[in-house]
């Protein structure tokens, strides 16, 4: 199983769907036991939601909750 | 008599400042004006100091013409960087023109903060990073398209992508970290 260091370093490439059949399957066997990973992944996954809206509708108020709630746990 | 002049005949007769004050305001016939007068300018220069030659796609192309143009524009001043990328002042009308007006205004001023942190972080990323982010996460090019603007091997987009992203997490942890504060 990979280690949340290497998680980190994977977690652009998982969330583009360019890791081979293998290397996700390790990645997800990581994420099913480690809450802070996914909750990593998660916010990573938002974040790059929130700047796809930048140029157009910006963050309205529920995007912003999204986000918000991703980074909720993290900040406490 | 008053006769009835078409849209576009008007537009013809204004300056380009005139036109460029009005689409700021919102006028997408002024825009549209202004983008038609520069067109085949834009084409010719591009044909000629681009190199396009139909061996990529326009996008492309036009996205690196733009992106020359920016990083001239950064040149002129060591600090012109920060006050052309200027999203990230406070009160800025850049930063106000990309919210999205809500009913709640509590609840629009914070997503208004969240954008100019949004926005802070993208201009404190590394030149290279900042380019792959902006191509990829703001604008959604492909990353192959996205390869052949900023002239990077694959596997060097993937890792600026990476690092841009991380940093940029990072960035809104402590936005939110600090909105949490007491």
């Amino acid at each position: 199983m990979i280690t949340c260091r290497q998680m980190v370093e994977l977690v652009s490439d998982y969330l583009e769907g360019r890791l081979d059949p293998g290397a996700r399957e390790r990645f997800e066997e990581h994420l099913a036991v480690c809450p802070d990973c996914r909750e990593y992944v998660e916010q990573v996954r938002e974040t790059v939601r929130a700047l796809g809206r930048l140029p157009e509708d910006a963050l309205s108020g529920g995007a912003r909750d999204e986000l918000l709630r991703a980074f909720a746990d993290w900040t406490r | 008599m008053n006769a009835e002049i078409p849209a576009g005949d008007v537009a013809a007769l204004r300056t380009d400042d005139e036109l460029l004050a009005a689409a700021r305001q919102g006028d997408d016939t002024a825009l549209e004006a202004l983008l038609l007068r520069y067109q085949p300018h834009l084409y010719r220069f591009g044909l000629r100091m681009c190199d396009f030659r139909g061996d990529s796609s326009v996008s492309t192309w036009l996205y690196t013409i733009a992106r020359r143009f920016c990083i001239k524009k950064r040149r002129r001043t060591k600090f012109a960087p920060r006050r052309e990328e200027s999203l990230d002042a406070p009160g800025n009308e850049a930063v106000q023109r990309l919210t999205d007006p809500a009913p709640d205004p509590e609840h629009a001023a914070a997503g208004r903060e969240v954008e100019a942190a949004l926005a802070a972080a993208i201009g404190a990323l590394d030149e290279r990073q900042r380019e792959v982010l902006v191509l990829r996460d703001v604008l959604g090019v492909e990353p192959k398209e996205a390869c052949s603007v900023i002239g990077v091997s694959d596997g060097n987009h993937r890792v600026l992508l990476h690092r841009a992203r991380a940093k940029v997490r990072a960035a809104l942890e402590r936005h939110f970290a600090e909105e949490a504060a007491p």
